[in-house]
């Protein structure tokens, strides 16, 4: 091939895209496809090990409390809101409107984790005892790992947003952040009737 | 239509801007020497480096294998004690799965699914150099322990509860397990960036039904890798957890159930082995392509059986089990699923033979090595119909009827192929080529070596020698087969010698190659050889599914990306139209920081649980010197956004 | 004896024609391991077709000549590759279905249980020898035995397995396919040889340092044999007479032997390792290592890690006098 011509330019095109459209987007997305698989084979064996057990919590096992997971389930529910809001903000390019939703919720992210602490407390077994114990921390390990990981994020772009003038990438940061956090909350409904409400059944 | 060998017949198109060579080469790799190579997050470095880092590890599980047959030679022989083989074995199938093939796979895309697309770099390019430091922090600590007798020896498959706390003593099955985890991260890094890159940074008009076939099969394998590495990375956890926190996942004394372990560890371990075969399949794509003048015959069955390959791939778990009692109704649904599953990869064949019928074939080391696979595969895909079949896989599991099977349709399947992909990318990666005549010799000491080693494995199998034992005593009649055996492994050795030879002698000595030596019609050889950091002077057009044989004397580009900063194009999933430029980022530490932090939580985390825990507190250090922006790029971008903005208002 | 086609073939290629062996698939011995073997021969010979055919059309296709002018992309070439390979998977689908159907069929046949009352043996794997029992109604006549099982021919017998410790597996590839011991798991398969011999079995599953060493004979006899043999193990020994074997047995049970090892009717009557009450009717010992002769007994004693280093059995030093009693102690357990 002697010779090259141009068919266009894309000097026009944008920096960024929000959501699917943009590059972004699409390594939440698959943190989330692998996050949430890992959860799947944590529920299967969750299931394998129930279905080989005579009775499920296994004798002299209490069941597991309710009171700080319902706690911790409502409270994941409300830290839907400030996420979207933040979200809403950071298209709308408010610097300090997403700064203050993200203040929220990075602070009720860090309760939510705290109170995963004491909700492995709340399943009334330990790790070591049996493999329902084993399987149950686990689960709750899995979630509150990510959920943790998830916080840490959030909590570094309010450092960023406090410190710094956000660019257009920044603000298309914060909307992927909520995405991994409804991700987050999400998988976390079914987990809570697995973990809490199951072996009442 | 020019053939393989008309040397020169594509040229090399011009820029359309001859200063921007210059310009983009400053700007894509701003600094040289060590610290240039070290923070580089170039794909083509890194994926090089992943290249050499596994073909260390191939040597290290190959002098294994030489001594499993040294050892095996002969009955009662004394070379290698019980305990010493049974780690050697271990390290053997450990390296080979875990720390070669799915590595050197995977690498193969990293450097060559950008240039085939079109793309500046992978996404990611960050976290793509972080994945390698992971993997080559893994494979090392398991090799530095190994070498202090603190191997894995369990085999690579780890059965609960010999690899347990109650029979896994010391230390040396957690770092096996830690081992795993290291490994899945840094594959799973890869495939997500490989699925995101083809999804999203292909060239325009690269539409899915033109995307070359080594790049679909790229695409299925990172999906499997996705799906299967999650796998087995709980099932490592949990391992990890029995034996260090004591938690009873496997211990039926507890409620857990040993074969939990096994059930997890399948569910990877069978679309491993297509996860290492499937790229291979992709290369031969190319080869056949390039060395018959002529596009697959077939393509979208080609395409179709990829997928379908893939998918039932991960319906066939249960035959590595059923000696463990499997519910007969489940048995058969594994047998049909095992059995149906060579009916794509024989509909592949036919097309790839169809092809060479149809085209002309130039007999050069690539298409040879193609021919190889054809022949030794074809024997292995046959034994395992075979052992599909419950009740003759109840004779011939756990023997080295087993060993032949999975020997002849890995080293046909994914060595064969890579052999020949050497051969033909060779010239693109280091602008010289390898020798034919080496080439040759290569190729046929390897295909003899296999067969004198492998085949008489199928009849020691189903004369009882089982799998996994240091000795056998003279009275069962081995000794012969064995022997015979053992000769050919030191075949493959001198196959590999000529092989290693050849790869350092053309680095130096090597016909210098051009951009196009063979005339081949993707978009790799487009470019330089070696490629320049930034791949493409301006962004290639793509008008068919033939490449550049679709081109006549006009190669079509886009321009428009910037020149003083690194970017890439980004362009849509389904229609591969120009969506928009994405600042990619600069060498950086950051990646290396990440690597090592991660790499000591997971090293200490195999003698204590709080390993995680102060790992996780420190990980703010790498975070942010990946995340903060620097302050001169910061300042620049800041003060564009607000001029497109200014520029908006007035327009409005 | 007759020979199966399999074996001779393979003899052949092996060029051992000396004799066939004792743990071999292809010389089946049992109704399973023969129907599985014919099942074997009738995929041999599917494979080897589909081989030919693959590679002779491989090679055809290499060797072609080819006008210099002719097109690659020929359509009318391209339909007649189209044509060729629809034909191929044409063919290769409905041989695959005949080999599911066939396959099922002797999958389902060597699983099916019998109506009759089967002997019932219970197998328990460890680290590494094999424990024997046979159950019975009537608890004196239960017989514990170790790596060696009596069963009689033509009937089958239904052995149960479990694993004391890790995952072994139970083959003995004369008589039937393999199955495996699993901890918390009861397994169970069933084998029947039709000829009397001696047949070897071996651990196929890998279980830790002496997985290779970890085998048992399954002697298939008589019936009349079989029952004289079971009378015999159901007897206690008598006290010996002689001097020597009198003061074997009192280094046995005040040695370390009796810390491991029973012998029935004696004081020695510990299960952690393999019971001896009639060690000396064994063809072998040390799992089928070793044949059972005085001086490999002497040697296992003395030094069972210098034979099978990482067993459990500890080094024994005993004086050549002590040796000698025990071993004459020991030849008296029949």
């Amino acid at each position: 091939m002697n010779k090259v011509r141009s068919l266009g330019s894309v000097e026009s095109l944008p920096n960024e895209l929000y959501g699917p459209e943009g590059l972004t987007w699409w390594g939440a997305w698959w943190g989330e496809i692998i996050e949430g698989f890992v959860l799947v084979l944590a529920v299967f064996s969750y299931v394998y090990l129930r279905h080989t057990s005579a009775t499920w919590p296994p004798l002299h096992t209490p069941l597991p409390s309710l009171g700080i997971p319902t706690v911790n389930l409502v409270l994941m529910l409300v830290s839907v809101v400030p996420a979207w809001l933040a979200s809403r903000r950071a298209r709308e390019h408010d610097r300090f409107g997403t700064l203050l939703w993200l203040v929220i919720h990075s602070l009720i992210g860090a309760v939510i984790v705290v109170i995963r602490y004491f909700e492995c407390f709340a399943l009334n077994v330990r790790w070591d005892a049996n493999a329902y114990g084993s399987i149950n921390w686990a689960l709750l390990f899995a979630h509150g790992y990510t959920t943790l990981l998830d916080v840490f994020d959030t909590l570094a772009l309010v450092i960023l947003f406090a410190i710094l003038q956000p660019e257009e990438k920044h603000y298309v940061d914060v909307t992927e952040n909520s995405f991994f956090w409804y991700f987050v909350v999400g998988t976390w409904i079914p987990l809570y009737v697995l973990i809490f409400l199951s072996p009442r059944w | 239509m020019t053939t393989a060998d008309k040397r020169g017949a594509i040229t090399l198109p011009p820029a359309i801007d001859q200063g921007d060579r210059e310009r983009l080469q400053k700007t894509w790799e701003p600094r040289t020497g060590f610290i240039g190579w070290i923070t580089s997050v170039n794909h083509k470095t890194v994926g090089k480096r992943y290249i050499a880092t596994a073909l260390i590890f191939f040597l290290f599980g190959g002098l294994e294998a030489g001594m499993i047959r040294l050892q095996l030679s002969r009955p009662d022989n004394g070379i290698l004690g019980p305990d010493l083989y049974n780690q050697i074995f271990t390290m053997h199938g450990t390296t080979m799965m875990f720390l070669f093939a799915v590595p050197i796979m995977t690498a193969i895309g990293i450097y060559l699914v950008p240039l085939m697309i079109g793309a500046r770099n992978i996404a990611f390019p960050r976290l793509n150099a972080l994945g390698f430091w992971v993997y080559l922090i893994g494979g090392g600590f398991l090799y530095v322990m190994f070498f202090m007798n603190t191997g894995p020896d369990a085999g690579w498959t780890a059965y609960t509860p010999l690899s347990g706390p109650e029979y896994g003593f010391g230390k040396r099955v957690d770092i096996w397990a830690q081992m795993v985890t290291f490994t899945e991260i840094s594959a799973l890094i890869a495939a997500l960036e490989i699925i995101t890159t083809i999804f999203k940074m292909r060239a325009p008009g690269m539409t899915f039904s033109r995307l070359p076939l080594l790049v679909w099969a790229q695409l299925v394998t990172a999906f499997m890798v996705m799906f299967a590495m999650s796998s087995v990375a709980t099932g490592s956890i949990m391992l990890a957890a029995d034996r260090l926190i004591a938690t009873h996942f496997f211990n039926p004394a507890e409620g857990g159930d040993v074969l939990l372990w096994q059930h997890l560890f399948w569910f990877f371990g069978h679309p491993e082995v297509y996860i290492i075969f499937i790229p291979a399949l992709g290369m031969v794509s190319q080869i056949v392509t390039t060395f018959t003048g002529r596009p697959v015959f077939g393509y979208p069955v080609v395409v179709t059986a990829l997928i379908a390959t893939a998918v039932i791939g991960f319906a066939l778990w249960v035959h590595h089990m059923f000696a463990t009692s499997v519910h007969q109704l489940g048995e058969s649904f594994f047998t049909a699923a095992s059995t149906m599953i060579s009916i794509p990869t024989g509909a592949q064949i036919f097309c790839w033979l169809a092809t060479i019928w149809l085209g002309r074939p130039v007999w050069k080391t690539p298409l040879l090595f193609v021919i190889g696979f054809i022949v030794v595969f074809v024997m292995g895909g046959l034994t395992g119909v075979m052992l599909a079949s419950v009740p003759f896989d109840l004779q011939a599991q756990d023997t080295y009827f087993v060993v032949a099977h999975l020997h002849y349709v890995l080293i046909g399947g994914a060595i064969f192929p890579l052999l020949g992909a050497f051969y033909y990318w060779f010239p693109k990666v280091t602008g010289r080529m390898m020798s034919e005549r080496l080439g040759k010799w290569n190729f046929w000491l390897l295909f003899v070596g296999v067969n004198v080693t492998f085949f008489p494995m199928h009849i020691l199998g189903l004369r009882g020698m089982t799998r996994r034992i240091y000795t056998y005593s003279d009275a069962m009649g081995w000794g012969t087969l064995n022997l015979i055996a053992s000769v050919g492994a030191v075949i493959i050795v001198a196959s590999m010698a000529v092989f290693a030879f050849n790869l350092f002698w053309s680095l130096r000595k090597g016909e210098a190659a051009g951009a196009n030596p063979w005339n081949a019609d993707t978009l790799e050889w487009a470019t330089t050889s070696p490629p320049p950091p930034y791949n493409f002077v301006d962004t290639p057009v793509v008008i068919g599914r033939d490449g550049l044989w679709d081109y006549g004397d006009e190669f079509p580009v886009i321009t428009g990306l910037h020149t003083d900063r690194p970017e890439v194009l980004i362009t849509s999933v389904m229609t591969a139209e120009p969506r928009y430029r994405h600042e990619a980022p600069s060498p950086t530490f950051a990646p290396l920081v990440m690597g090592v932090l991660i790499g000591a939580m997971l090293i200490a985390g195999v003698f204590t649980p709080w390993g995680l825990v102060y790992g996780t507190a420190f990980i703010g250090i790498p975070f942010y010197m990946w995340a903060w922006p620097d302050k001169r790029e910061h300042e620049r971008n800041l003060r564009e956004e607000n001029e497109k903005r200014l520029e908006k208002k007035e327009a409005a | 004896m007759k020979h199966s086609r399999a074996a001779v073939l393979l003899a052949c290629c092996t060029s051992a024609c000396s004799g066939f062996d004792r743990q071999s698939a292809v010389d089946p011995a049992g109704p399973q391991a023969e129907s599985i073997e014919h099942l074997f021969v009738f995929m041999v010979v599917i494979a080897v077709v589909v081989y030919i055919a693959v590679i002779g059309a491989t090679i055809a296709i290499i060797r072609r000549r080819k006008a210099t002018d002719e097109d690659p992309r020929s359509p009318s070439r391209e339909a007649s590759a189209a044509r060729a390979i629809k034909l191929a998977i044409g063919v290769v689908v409905p041989v695959l279905f005949v080999l599911l159907v066939y396959d099922f069929s002797v999958g389902r046949s060597v699983n099916a249980m019998t109506n009759t009352p089967m002997l019932t043996v219970e197998l328990t794997g460890h680290r590494w020898w094999w424990e024997v029992q046979y159950e019975d109604p009537i608890p004196q006549n239960r017989v514990r035995t170790a790596n060696e099982m009596h069963i009689p021919v033509g009937r089958p017998v239904n052995v149960k397995l479990a694993s004391h410790d890790v995952i072994h597996s139970f083959w003995v590839p004369n008589l039937a396919g393999k199955k495996d011991l699993i901890p918390g798991h009861v397994n169970e398969v069933i084998i029947q040889a039709d000829k009397p011999g001696v047949y070897r079995a071996q651990c196929a599953e890998f279980c830790g340092a002496q997985h290779a060493n970890m085998s048992m004979m399954v002697v298939a006899e008589s019936p009349e044999r079989f029952s004289k043999w079971i009378a015999s193990q159901r007897q206690v020994p008598a006290p010996p007479v002689d001097t020597l074997a009198a003061r074997g047995q009192t280094v046995f049970e005040g040695g370390q032997c009796a810390m491991c090892h029973a012998v029935a009717s004696t004081r020695a009557a510990a299960s952690i390792g393999p019971d001896l009450t009639h060690v000396a009717s064994r063809l072998t010992i040390a799992a089928g290592t070793l044949k059972n002769t005085t001086a490999n007994l002497g040697g296992w004693i003395v030094d069972p890690q210098g034979i099978k280093p990482g067993v459990d059995m500890p080094s024994n030093a005993l004086s050549p006098t002590d040796l000698r009693a025990l071993l004459a102690y020991l030849r008296t357990l029949q």
